[in-house]
């Protein structure tokens, strides 16, 4: 078990004064409880260090938040830049402007921009500027898909009353069959779909899309005037530089990007089709901070390194071979690991491993060698990962693997 | 069906006869089957009715005033059942972890599984998870229980001896913070990162079983 005497200590304190210590997704109990540190102290590249001082090589980069390595000094001196004339006013900076324009010059759809702090703010925005511009009320959603914290979405459990979800309704990820009887159902009344670029949920396999699933949804829209729109917070500059809907070969009609965007500067963006324009001038849309010129300034400056380092090329390419040895690691030890998904955001899933109770193991041994595997979210490769770092995730998981086997062959006799 | 203003004394009612099957033979621990009658009124063992509110009161403080006619028709089972009352619940108070937290925690579990089948949003969010087996285990002691859902019963809780397959398992570290964790007076966020509570398998499935064993937890009376 690793030292976590500081972690703990501090954990104490946060749970005197915050409820559960640690909430949402980064809680002590959505992840491995006694094993993962409850606080960081700082992060460099693709490593960070928690508070009592041991160093992690990373594969969750802030849950996403992170793509070109914690303290990017092109993206942090960017902010720098920005420092001495301050981030928040009463009126937005000139930064909001470049900001906008960038996106719409760098995603072939958009015709214009907006900004928030999280996907959250976004997603729930963009389904009701479909709202407003279809007339409807209906949203349709992928069974088991996050698009946030409001009550529409969130997973959680409390503190929701019925009609908080009257009007979502649900199909599985790649059943159109299904999609389509849903919209035969409520003909006229469905304002949009509202999907991520692929499947990929908690706690299961990532699932891409198959044969012509995004055409058909894309042509199912069309036809029937809804919105399509795209919740790209998670997966965005992972897959392509473009956004994710040129990976898949798509266009939706709305989309919604953070986490990448800001680097781990707080910043969310809905960019969309001119049709949409009118919708989204008339949803209210305003937050305390959103106008940040910090965000806005680091924001610029990652559209500018996903340009000029193919960063989604580049952690595709990362995480193929990354995930090409693991899962030949995880083999000759006997584990039959799967790494799920786009490889630049892999989910490890364990066949036959249906209650997780292997992935738990696995993770918890391969923290003990310093490794931050998450075993119930999907992964994320930091492009600030390179050579030596993949060598030694290899050799780290290799010894990991290795003992999980020991282990495992222990039990057994 | 149970509607939902009556399920916190139902939940403890069942929750003191699980104690009492446990404790006394089935004779006596029959005295305390339960009973939902019309009018706002539980029956105990078939004899003693009580309001509601009385029956209420009688958990609460142990003061509940039973209606006179099943106390003159049935005195020495009423004698019986006021007997037993008494002795579970001086093992609620009872600081003899490792003798009687496997008890109070049995009664901790029906009062969940009660609410799992009878409270609308308790028993909805565990709609998908009717094919799933949840086990409690308290270290040392080898107490094992499982909860299951059967078409027959719905959500029930088991002793079992044997380890067998589930699809989660919540393991206490030993019978004092099992006992803590029935009474409602652990800190289960805190008891997580101290390993007091393992939580192994189906995570959400733990998760919905936290949140429903919060709200039992909030509503139902204990006995006193």
């Amino acid at each position: 078990m690793n030292n976590r005497k500081q972690s703990d200590l501090l954990f104490r304190r946060a749970n005197q004064v915050i409820p559960t210590g640690i909430y949402g997704h980064v809680a002590p109990g959505a992840g491995l409880p006694l094993d993962f540190p409850h606080f960081c102290q700082s992060g460099n590249g693709c490593r960070f260090i928690d508070v009592d001082g041991k160093e992690w090589l990373d594969f969750m980069c802030g849950f996403g938040a992170v793509l070109h390595g914690y303290r990017n000094p092109l993206i942090d001196g960017s902010v720098e830049k920005q420092h001495p004339y301050g981030a928040v006013f009463n009126q937005p900076s000139q930064l909001m402007v470049e900001l906008a324009e960038k996106l719409v010059e760098q995603i072939d759809f958009a015709e214009w921009a907006v900004f928030a702090k999280n996907g959250s703010d976004l997603t729930t925005w963009a389904i009701r500027v479909a709202r407003e511009q279809t007339g409807r009320e209906y949203v349709i959603k992928a069974r088991g898909a996050y698009h946030g914290v409001d009550a529409w979405c969130d997973p959680g459990l409390g503190g929701r009353i019925a009609s908080d979800r009257s009007h979502i309704l649900e199909f599985e990820w790649n059943d159109f069959d299904q999609l389509e009887s849903l919209f035969r159902k409520y003909s006229g009344k469905i304002a949009a779909v509202i999907l991520t670029p692929y499947h990929h949920p908690s706690f299961g396999p990532s699932i891409l899309p198959i044969g012509s699933f995004w055409n058909d949804v894309e042509t199912l829209c069309r036809s029937y005037g809804t919105a399509l729109v795209l919740d790209d917070v998670r997966c965005g500059w992972r897959l392509h530089d473009g956004g994710s809907h040129k990976y898949f070969g798509f266009t939706p009609d709305l989309a919604i990007y953070s986490k990448a965007l800001g680097n781990g500067y707080a910043i969310s963006a809905c960019i969309g089709s001119g049709f949409f324009r009118a919708g989204a001038s008339e949803v209210f849309l305003t937050g305390s901070c959103w106008n940040d010129a910090f965000a806005m300034a680091a924001a610029l400056a990652c559209l500018k390194l996903v340009k000029d380092q193919e960063t989604a090329e580049s952690v595709l390419r990362k995480g193929t071979l990354f995930c090409e040895q693991l899962e030949s690691i995880a083999q000759k030890c006997g584990i039959p690991l799967r790494m799920t998904g786009v490889r630049s955001m892999p989910y490890p899933w364990i066949e036959g491993d249906d209650n997780y109770y292997q992935i738990q193991t696995l993770c918890k041994i391969a923290a003990s060698y310093g490794l931050y595997f998450h075993p119930h979210h999907n992964w994320f490769i930091s492009n600030a990962m390179n050579d030596q770092d993949l060598e030694q995730a290899i050799l780290l998981s290799t010894e990991a693997f290795e003992h999980y086997e020991r282990e495992n062959l222990s039990q057994t006799k | 069906m149970v509607n939902e203003t009556r399920l916190p004394i139902w939940a403890a009612a069942q929750s003191i006869h699980a104690c009492g099957r446990v404790l006394f033979p089935d004779r006596i621990a029959s005295c305390l089957t339960p009973q939902l009658l019309s009018k706002d009124e539980i029956s105990l063992g078939n004899s003693l009715v009580f309001s509601d509110p009385q029956f209420r009161n009688l958990l609460k403080s142990g003061l509940g005033m039973p209606k006179i006619g099943g106390l003159l028709l049935s005195p020495y089972r009423s004698f019986c059942i006021f007997s037993c009352l008494w002795k579970i619940g001086k093992l609620y108070k009872s600081k003899k972890s490792h003798t009687f937290a496997p008890l109070i925690l049995r009664g901790s579990l029906e009062a969940i599984c009660t609410y799992m089948n009878f409270h609308q949003e308790a028993s909805r969010i565990f709609g998908t998870e009717k094919d799933s087996v949840l086990s409690i285990n308290i270290s040392e002691t080898y107490t094992k229980y499982l909860i299951r859902y059967q078409s027959s019963s719905g959500w029930s809780v088991k002793y079992v001896e044997e380890s067998l397959n589930s699809s989660a398992s919540l393991t206490f570290k030993d019978p004092a913070i099992a006992r803590k964790a029935a009474l409602g007076k652990l800190d289960s966020w805190l008891a997580l990162t101290t390993g007091e509570i393992l939580l192994a398998g189906r995570i959400p499935m733990l998760d919905k079983f936290g949140y429903v064993a919060r709200i039992a937890q909030r509503e139902v009376p204990l006995p006193k």
